[in-house]
């Protein structure tokens, strides 16, 4: 395993782009670097060119780095990049990773980490390219620590893996502020910083969430607060009951929706009931409502004591 | 049943509180009407509602309270309404340390993606403290909205009911325990009892029932030959 640092805004696989130094002399990386290695973009704008796999990403102070920097998706479609990215040291409003790539598909696989400090975000969606993630997404520790940042017109976004809120204030696992599609495989886990939820959602974009949503004690989920549409699985309250989602919800399935609240102190799970078996519900067992006629046999014992009837039979 | 509007803030027992000096009572609908009425007692309603309804401002809120003379675990017997005049706000707010029981469905609002001039925060309740607040069933509105903002829990298993909408075209489904109070068809025999005393009203029997039980009462029946179930025990009221 090797550490290197990052000496030029230039292309992740431009010569000379990568010493073990991090003001440069050192050894130079022969491209590519192993697949244990890390790369420290050392306040460099690292241009992802090529697919690349290393074990981490990071622009923090590393080594003795400079913290900032990224890793950036600009020109190229079809590209991979296979690490776990750490913001420890961006700029505010920036994350480890990034992109403007304006159309076709890039691949982000590993977990992402926004930064410890104020707005210093785990990966941004700039561009209009679709951009498939494959890993966690962890919210920070600072205000405004988003995971993801949605934050300007793009592509579709895909995640497989779960979303969490952070520590910090408003530390989001994901923002969004656009109007693009944001499709998730997943659970989506509310964190313990004051509005810390995992998915935000400003826009009239669609945001759907496979798994469950799960809020804590301190937060939603998930949390709609305009015309978007999100969608889940299932949604899970907090211990104290708070519940998984604010704002307009629906879920995915009519059939296997599920919800687990707090019942009298107890956290149980709603589902939907054997709908086939002609299951009455407690408001519907009334005058002139008819379930399964002539679906049951034998005989209806009546309590002598309380009973009226009308009726013909 | 009247629909009663709040004519100045105040507790809910003071019948100053209220236009014509009547307190709300059994089969009534209450509006806070633009003001701030505190629950001061276990109190059994039809609907609190805080729409334009009977011409109320669409704005104020029902309390549970523990200052003012709010009453601290007041019991409140009603279904409880979103506003879906499109003003911000709850209708019934369970505030600080309070705790608060609501034997009856909250029901959200009908805002939500699709529909135009929303305001945010809209719900039938909200808990705004760090107290409890219980909730018998709850009824997500037509596009999504969850009826209570905030933390809450439902009363018991038994009765625990969450309407909610599903799928694209927003089917609307209902989310039970499987120990709730639902009959399922093979349980639905002798010596099984659900809910009892929870329902009143009228049995309607269509169809072509058979009874083997003697019973006395009251019924409203047809003129008509008794079938051989009904034994010597059963008085049908018409003579036969």
């Amino acid at each position: 395993m090797a550490t290197w640092f990052a000496q030029a805004d230039a292309n992740i696989n431009a010569a000379n782009m990568w010493s073990s130094l991090p003001a440069g002399g050192g050894t130079v990386l022969t491209w590519p670097p192993a697949t244990d290695d890390i790369l420290i973009a050392n306040n460099k704008s690292v241009r992802l060119n090529v697919s690349v796999t290393v074990a981490e990403c990071r622009n923090g102070t590393t080594g003795g780095a400079t913290a900032g920097g990224e890793f950036r998706f600009l020109s190229v479609s079809g590209i991979s990049l296979v690490a776990n990215c750490y913001n420890d040291g961006s700029a505010i409003g920036f994350g480890i990773v990034r992109n403007s790539l304006a159309s076709g598909t890039v691949y982000v696989v590993g977990n992402i980490y926004a930064g410890p400090g104020s707005t210093q975000y785990g990966i941004v969606f700039g561009g209009g390219a679709t951009v498939n993630v494959t890993g966690k997404i962890f919210a920070g520790a600072g205000v405004n620590g988003w995971g993801a940042s949605m934050s300007a017109t793009q592509g579709p976004v895909n995640i497989t893996g779960d979303i969490f809120g952070g520590s910090g204030t408003d530390a989001r696992g994901i923002t969004n502020a656009t109007a693009s599609t944001m499709t998730h495989t997943g659970n989506a886990l509310a964190g313990s910083g004051s509005g810390s939820v995992a998915v935000w959602n400003n826009v009239a974009g669609s945001f759907t969430v496979s798994g469950y949503a799960e809020a804590s004690a301190d937060n939603a989920a998930i949390n709609n607060v305009a015309q978007g549409i999100v969608t889940v699985g299932e949604t899970r309250s907090a211990s104290n009951g708070r519940p998984a989602v604010a704002g307009a919800f629906r879920y995915a399935s009519a059939t296997a929706a599920k919800f687990q609240p707090i019942i009298a102190g107890t956290q149980k799970t709603l589902a939907v009931l054997d709908v086939a078996a002609l299951v009455p519900y407690a408001g519907d067992v009334r005058a002139t409502v008819v379930y399964g006629d002539g679906a049951y046999t034998g005989t209806l014992p009546v309590n002598r004591k309380r009973l009226s009837m009308a009726g013909r039979f | 049943m009247a629909v009663i509007l709040a004519a100045q803030t105040g507790l809910w027992s003071d019948p100053t509180t209220w236009i014509g000096g009547i307190v709300p009572g059994p089969g009534d609908v209450a509006l806070p009407n633009g003001f701030t009425v505190r629950f001061d007692a276990d109190i059994i309603v039809a609907e609190l509602r805080r729409d334009t309804t009977g011409g109320a401002t669409a704005s104020g809120a029902f309390f549970f309270s523990i200052s003012e003379g709010g009453k601290d675990n007041a019991i409140i017997t009603a279904d409880v309404y979103a506003s879906n005049d499109g003003a911000a706000g709850q209708t019934v707010i369970c505030g600080t340390v309070t705790t608060g029981t609501i034997i009856g469905t909250v029901y959200g609002n009908d805002y939500g993606p699709g529909s135009t001039g929303i305001a945010s925060g809209i719900y039938g309740a909200s808990n705004t403290g760090t107290g409890t607040l219980y909730v018998r069933a709850t009824v997500q509105g037509s596009r999504g909205m969850p009826a209570v903002l905030g933390a809450m829990q439902y009363l018991d298993t038994t009765h625990a009911s969450a309407k909610v909408r599903a799928t694209n075209s927003l089917t609307e489904i209902t989310l039970r325990h499987p120990d709730a109070v639902v009959p399922y068809q093979g349980d639905v025999r002798a010596e099984t009892t659900y809910g009892a005393g929870d329902y009143t009203g009228t049995l309607a029997v269509i169809g072509g029932a058979s009874m083997n039980t003697p019973f006395s009462g009251s019924t409203v029946l047809p003129p008509h030959t008794p079938s051989p179930g009904f034994d010597e025990g059963f008085d049908s009221g018409f003579g036969a």
